[in-house]
């Protein structure tokens, strides 16, 4: 340590501070930056998770099993019940006359009601609303409601037996069985049966089948006696306030079945929820449809048979109606369930049109002995005679539980909870309960990306309906109508966006002066900021209004602008090259004031005449198919192809030739010869169109008509349409593709640029051969980042586009798309109900399709990067 | 560069030189030079460029003549009737056959010659006619085939309401106490100007009294209940947890008790003085109904209209120049400083550009910090590799993910989830109805940060990037920390290009509504997210927004036309706010790329 004194020694070592914040900041970043992009990609994890759990299947466990019922009572099932909670039921014996109300938990009996005095000769019950009917041996009838009343209690109003009741235990309190709820009152299931006084029949022949629908007027009723004769009642009950009284009164008709077989009478009556169309089901499979809409002329509309000819062995075992009382339910003796609903068909031989068919089939491991339908879905569940019992989701044509309900008794009377948690079902042998969770048996695969066949349908169809009033209502989540839709607004908004955003990129990075350039970017860029909900008001309250009732100027200014603008360019080469070279630096002001305002002025002018010629002279009529001929439409579909046919035949049979000619002439000569190919061009475009339109026409295609998949691509106006969305969606997506194009074209390096001109290629010529295919990539990438645009695009569909989930092509209608659709519909869907899930898939749809379009986009601009800094 | 620039115009083939049209081979003919294809690349550059001018045009026009005040007319039908209102749009049409066959027959003829002369057009007004409440009829459309007498009277007044919209009606008299002290126009608007602004301020005072007083009453009231209430649960908790013979059990029922007394006697308090402000209200109620003013409309009916119910009145035909300013002005004023009426169609849009600026400011406190030391990490910190591009990329992608996305994912995890959660811990007592548990003010702001979250990251990582590493290496050559060089050198430099990933990620949020309608955006929201009562941020609030009191206005209210102007003049600021923070982002990216063209070094 000698030496001269240079100064102060440093300290070498780092401060402490220094240190500790060094460490303290690289940590504090690292893990909140890792945990930032972890956040996002939550997003991504928590929509899977919401939606994950629609595929989750049924899962069934035995709950309770008491074999000690069958020692004490017959096995007999008239029908049987559970309560909502799960802690009580009841199953009515004896042929009816008496009800047994039972715990569920223990099978202990709660009692025995009798309920008629006389033992019913037919019945018929519905758990859903509790409605009984009978029929009695001397031709009357009598209708009641038996049903589980709960009531609550605090401890104090109960004895003290009651008082250490866990949550969930089950106790019973005068009768009827209570459970502690969590909130801690007592829950009472009070078993309540509601009997209205009898209603004597028309003759006294006994009553052998009955059936019961409740319309919003009253109850109907309808009958078969022994004799054959078909009664059907609607009943009104009017009860006197002060005494209590009950008075029935009845009016209806009556039909006597033809060709009654007294040793072979129909098995089953099922009388529809509006009591207006009948069935009566022969054991042999025989049925007989009848109209009963007016009860003085009942008549058969249709019979026919639900087996097949060969299967003369086959019996029906059960028939009933499924939830909403307007699809049968068949069981038969080969262990086959199926459901027949009506449908309308022009080749129906009954009057109303409508012929009964087969939608779907189960089949099982035996003779079908009991089926019980859903109270609120389209679930069924059936048992059969070697005592399993399976679950069937009926529209989606799922089968989704099987289970061994009895060693082997036949299963002979079954019941679904309501609400669809569990299973009761009856035999020689006992009682078993079965829970049965099923959490979302609507949306399977195949109803959310299938053809399914709903109730009344014509046949298979995607439908998209997740809401409606009435309870038999059954949702129908087919997501196909709204991809459709959303790709519909992409097709026409790229249609319409693509070509403007390309083409103004590339004469603005390779035509227009820098100084306009500079100020040209932002401005377009600043439509990418004008908020989304702005446009779709103006699309839909301004744009849309003005629009519907200039159709065919706008439809004629889309071909005439661009038709102004290349006679422009072609006029403008008729100009002497001095004048040309003085022009050329106004040329873009000369397109903006005077081609376009040219080619709009002429659209307006000519807009009466156009739709005079192609449309008849009433476009909305002509949409409509009410007049004129398709020839018009097919000219209107036609002419972007023939435009591209006719260019290509330009280029490759006249434009060598030409080439030779101009050789030896002179510009004025050439510029005038140019000008005459692009009128024979036009012309040769329009005939081509006509003569194909007409060629499609005299076969007999409308150009109007229904195309397969596509519906029509023309047809009926609605104001918010896809034209508008196309349209406005521009302002959407067209500065995006605008930028990034313009981007790609202008890191095509100057020395290409150059290299091309100084060989005596045109700008035009360096553009299309050497930018143009350079810059591909990059152009490609803007294409699909603007693609990602439209496919999420909210509020502009969402206003503009009508939002009914149909799939037509159809330019002139709308649409809905899942963003649209989510938008409308989640603030109203229950949280994690099928229809939350469902729409939380079809959002995770969406982040997916503009996940995976964006990083192909992505991808391929980051390659293009690479290969123009390597040129 | 230079190169393409000089090259902008394009060189004839020809040379000018050359009598004889003699041409070398190689020469550029003229087709080769494309023009026709070139104008029109150069129209659909012209086309994209009318449809921003046209479409910001359409939007200014609209928005900034709302309010200007229009003429009243009065139009004589030929079949009897009487309008009078304010024109408010003209069309053309064809009418059909049947509807000008309807016409009386007198006036059949002119009908014919009218629209014989015009080709089969009419041409109608839309008049706006008001008094809703007396015709049942907002607008009426007018043809001017069935025109037999249009003028304007020049006592016509317009009336702007507190309920059912506009009134049209020319003054008859002025009553005080039911009294009348005037019986001409003239006259009567005298005693009109002389009184409305009393009233005015009356009826304002009754309004702070309804709302605040009221409001403070209720709000004593609710809190007492719901402390009672969480005294129950404890009380619920301590049995289940200890048993009901427990010494906590006893205690805190006893303290339940208390509660009780305690809200009795708030309660008790509240009754009081609410009963006390009810007074005051009568009072002033009795005071506004002194005034009324008689009024005919246009079917010669006479309607005594109370002065209290008059926003704003004026007589549109006899207003000069300064007076139609004057109007103009104050409308502007109402329209920024006041709560809506009329179901967002009349009034002012103040708790919407109130709950846009909270929305906005949470959202931008919440995104900066998050975005920048995620970009920091990935541009820092993160080892570059695979990996991390990988991660580039997709954080690029999410930019372009639909923002409905982003509020199903808000509505699920923070409303749903997290709100659940927070109202089952903290919010226990005000169960079932959600206090986080739906959407709100929080929410959205946070479903937006994750939202714009890209544009910031994107934003701060062009900016770091930027930094040239010749500065990095010099603080570090130096003998900077590593976090020295970054908050020293770094981050200062970055900061404009931060500023701007900021800024436009406050353009992108203030003007997204799609995620907002599922997180929290509603139409009316009386309670702003701030107020006096403790914590006074309540972030649990829903809360009005510019674009959903656009999306809702334009199509969720019955009476669409007359929401129309509304529409306008939310949009045109809407429009404002996000054209200014797009200009200042721009103009600061400008500076930001000059200042490194300066210091590349």
């Amino acid at each position: 340590m000698s030496g001269p004194f240079t100064g102060y020694q440093r300290a070498k070592k780092t401060r402490p501070g220094v240190r500790i914040s060094e460490i303290a900041s690289k940590s504090i970043i690292s893990v909140a930056g890792i945990g930032v992009i972890a956040a996002v990609f939550l997003v991504f994890v928590f929509l899977g998770s919401v939606a994950i759990p629609l595929a989750r299947g049924t899962r069934t466990e035995t709950v309770a099993n008491h074999q000690e019922l069958s020692a004490a009572q017959r096995s007999d099932a008239a029908f049987l019940a559970v309560d909502e909670f799960l802690i009580a039921g009841f199953k009515a014996q004896d042929g009816g006359r008496t009800l047994r109300h039972f715990r569920l938990d223990t099978g202990e009996v709660l009692g025995d009601l009798t309920l008629f005095d006389t033992k019913p000769t037919a019945l018929s019950f519905t758990q859903q609303d509790g409605w009984l009917a009978a029929g009695f041996a001397d031709g009357s009838t009598i209708l009641g409601r038996v049903y589980f009343d709960t009531r609550f209690y605090e401890n104090e109003d109960v004895p003290g037996n009651l008082h250490d009741l866990e949550i969930g235990e089950i106790g019973v309190l005068a009768g009827n069985a209570v459970e502690r709820t969590p909130v801690g009152q007592l829950r009472q299931q009070v078993l309540t049966i509601e009997l209205d006084p009898p209603i004597a029949g028309t003759t006294e022949s006994p009553v052998i089948l009955i059936d019961k629908t409740v319309k919003t007027s009253g109850p109907v009723v309808a009958t078969v006696n022994a004799d054959g004769i078909l009664s059907i009642a609607s009943v009104s009950l009017r009860r006197n306030i002060l005494t209590g009284r009950v008075t029935v009164t009845t009016s209806g008709g009556s039909f006597t079945i033809p060709e009654y077989d007294r040793e072979n009478p129909p098995i089953s009556l099922l009388i529809n929820a509006f009591a207006d169309t009948t069935y009566l089901v022969w054991a042999d499979g025989e049925y007989a449809r009848l109209d009963t809409r007016d009860l003085q002329n009942i008549g058969i509309l249709e019979t026919g048979s639900f087996f097949a000819q060969s299967e003369t062995g086959r019996r029906v075992t059960v028939a009933n109606f499924l939830l909403g009382r307007g699809t049968i339910l068949l069981g038969d003796s080969e262990g086959t369930t199926s459901t027949w609903f009506t449908v309308r068909n022009d080749a129906a031989t009954a009057r109303d049109q409508l012929i009964l068919v087969n939608a779907a089939r189960f089949s099982g491991s035996a003779p079908v002995t009991a089926v019980a339908s859903s109270s609120r879905k389209r679930l069924i569940a059936v048992g059969y005679a070697d005592g399993t019992a399976r679950t069937f989701y009926v529209t989606n044509n799922a089968g989704l539980a099987q289970i061994e309900m009895f060693q082997s008794s036949p299963v002979s009377g079954i019941a679904i909870s309501p609400r669809d948690d569990a299973l009761l079902a009856v035999s020689a042998n006992g009682m078993s309960v079965v829970s049965h969770n099923a959490p979302h048996p609507e949306a399977t695969v195949r109803a959310l990306f299938g053809r399914i066949w709903y109730e009344g349908n014509a046949a298979p169809d995607h439908i998209w309906q997740s809401s409606s009033g009435t309870d038999a209502f059954e949702p129908k989540y087919g997501l196909i109508p709204l991809i459709f839709g959303t790709l519909k607004a992409t097709f026409f908004s790229m249609l319409f966006g693509v070509p403007i955003a390309i083409l103004a990129a590339v004469y603005t990075s390779e035509f227009l002066h820098s100084r306009l350039r500079a100020k040209m970017k932002p401005l377009i860029e600043m439509m990418a900021s004008l908020p989304s909900v702005v446009l779709g008001f103006l699309a839909a309250l301004v744009i849309a209004p003005f629009v519907s009732r200039v159709v065919p100027t706008v439809l004629l200014s889309f071909i005439l602008v661009p038709l102004v603008m290349l006679l422009g360019g072609y006029l403008y080469q008729l100009l002497p090259g001095k004048l040309r070279v003085i022009m050329a630096r106004h040329r873009f002001l000369l397109v903006l004031l005077v081609a376009i305002p040219i080619g709009l002025l002429l659209a307006i002018a000519g807009g009466g005449l156009f739709e005079r010629i192609v449309f008849a002279g009433n476009m909305v009529a002509w949409l409509d198919g009410q007049t004129g001929s398709g020839l018009g439409g097919w000219v209107l579909l036609l002419i972007p192809g023939s435009a591209a046919v006719v260019a290509f035949v330009m280029a490759r049979k006249v434009n060598p030739r030409l080439r030779d000619i101009y050789r030896k002439h002179d510009d004025r000569f050439v510029s005038r010869m140019e000008l005459g190919r692009f009128g024979i061009g036009l012309l040769g475009t329009i005939l081509l169109a006509v003569s194909v339109g007409g060629f499609l026409t005299l076969i007999g295609i409308d150009s109007r008509a229904q195309f397969p998949g596509i519906g029509p691509v023309l047809g009926t106006y609605v104001q918010r349409n896809s034209l508008i969305v196309g349209f406005i969606m521009g302002f959407a997506i067209i500065p995006i593709i605008f930028t990034i194009s313009d981007d790609a074209l202008r890191s095509v390096p100057d020395h290409l640029r150059s290299a091309s001109l100084a060989s005596g290629a045109t700008q035009w010529q360096t553009t299309m051969r050497v930018i143009i295919p350079t810059a591909m990539s990059g152009l490609f990438s803007a294409v699909m980042i603007g693609l990602g645009r439209a496919v999420g695009e909210t509020m502009i569909v969402l206003m503009a586009a009508g939002n009914t989930p149909i799939m037509e092509m159809n330019i002139f209608n709308g649409f809905r798309t899942l963003a649209a659709n989510i938008a409308v519909e989640l603030p109203e869907a229950a949280a994690n109900s099928t229809h939350y899930r469902v729409l939380f898939l079809a959002a995770l749809t969406l982040f997916v399709m503009t996940f995976v379009v964006n990083t192909v986009a992505e991808a391929v601009r980051q390659r293009f990067r690479r290969r123009a800094y390597q040129l | 560069m230079s190169m393409a620039s000089v090259d902008r115009v394009t060189i004839p083939a020809a040379s000018k030189s050359s009598r004889t049209p003699r041409r070398t081979a190689s020469g550029a003919s003229l087709p080769a030079q494309g023009h026709p294809m070139v104008w029109l690349t150069a129209g659909m550059l012209g086309i994209a460029l009318a449809m921003v001018i046209g479409l910001l045009l359409l939007v200014f026009v609209s928005g900034v003549s709302t309010f200007w005040p229009v003429p009243i007319v009065r139009f004589e039908l030929v079949g009897g009737a009487t309008h009078m209102g304010e024109v408010t749009r003209r069309e053309s049409y064809e009418p059909a056959e049947d509807v000008v066959a309807r016409l009386p027959v007198e006036a059949l003829e002119r009908a014919g010659r009218l629209l014989d002369s015009q080709g089969g057009v009419s041409h109608r007004e839309l008049v706006r006619t008001g008094n809703y409440d007396l015709t049942n009829e907002h607008f009426n459309w007018v043809s001017d085939f069935e025109i037999a007498d249009k003028t304007r009277p020049e006592w016509a007044v317009i009336f702007e309401r507190l309920t059912w919209g506009r009134f049209y009606g020319e003054p008859v008299a002025f009553f005080l106490d039911g009294d009348q002290i005037a019986n001409d126009p003239a006259g009567a608007w005298a005693q009109f100007k002389q009184y409305h602004r009393a009233v005015s301020q009356s009826r304002d005072r009754r309004y702070r009294l309804e709302s605040r007083d009221i409001g403070h009453v209720n709000h004593l009231i609710e809190k007492a209940r719901l402390d009672v209430r969480t005294q129950e649960l404890r009380v619920e908790k301590a049995e289940q947890q200890y048993g009901a013979g427990s010494e906590e059990y006893r205690r805190a029922l006893e303290s339940l008790q208390e509660e009780r007394e305690y809200a009795a006697t708030i309660d008790a308090e509240a009754q009081l003085e609410y009963s006390r402000v009810r007074t005051e209200i009568d009072a002033v109620n009795a005071e506004n109904a002194r005034y009324q003013i008689l009024m005919r409309i246009s079917d010669g009916r006479e309607v005594l209209v109370p002065l209290a119910e008059v926003v704003r009145g004026y007589p549109a035909n006899r207003l000069s120049f300064f007076r139609k300013i004057g109007v103009y002005v104050s409308r502007w004023f109402e329209f920024f400083t006041a709560n809506p009426r009329e179901a967002n169609s009349e009034g002012g849009v103040f708790p919407a550009i109130f709950g846009t600026i909270v929305m906005t400011l949470i959202m931008s406190v919440l995104v900066v910090p998050f975005g920048v030391i995620a970009a920091l990490y990935l541009r820092e910190y993160a080892k570059a590799g695979p990996l991390v591009s990988t991660v580039r990329i997709a954080i690029n992608n999410l930019a372009g993910v639909p923002s409905i996305v982003f509020g199903v994912f808000g509505l699920g995890f923070f409303s749903y989830f997290l709100g659940g959660a927070i109202d089952q811990a903290f919010f226990a007592a005000k169960l079932p109805s959600p206090t986080y548990g739906t959407g709100g003010i929080l929410w959205a702001s946070l479903t937006l940060a994750l939202l714009t979250l890209p544009v910031v990251i994107v934003a701060t990582e062009e900016a770091l990037s930027a930094v040239p590493s010749s500065m990095r290496e010099g603080s570090y050559s130096c003998g900077a920390s590593k976090w020295q060089t970054i908050k020293r050198i770094v981050l200062p430099k970055a900061l404009p290009g931060i500023m701007t990933g900021m800024i436009l990620a406050m353009a992108r949020g203030a003007g997204e509504v799609a995620p907002l309608m599922l997180v929290g955006a509603v139409k009316l929201a009386p309670e702003l997210p701030i107020d006096r009562y403790f914590p006074f941020i309540h972030l649990e609030r829903s809360f009005m927004h510019l674009g959903f009191h656009i999306y809702d206005v334009g199509f969720q209210s019955q009476n669409s036309e007359a929401a129309k102007p509304m529409v306008f003049t939310t949009t045109i600021l809407l429009i404002g706010i996000i054209v200014v923070l797009n200009l200042v982002a721009i103009r600061l990216r400008n500076r930001l790329n000059r200042r490194f063209v300066s210091s590349q070094f």
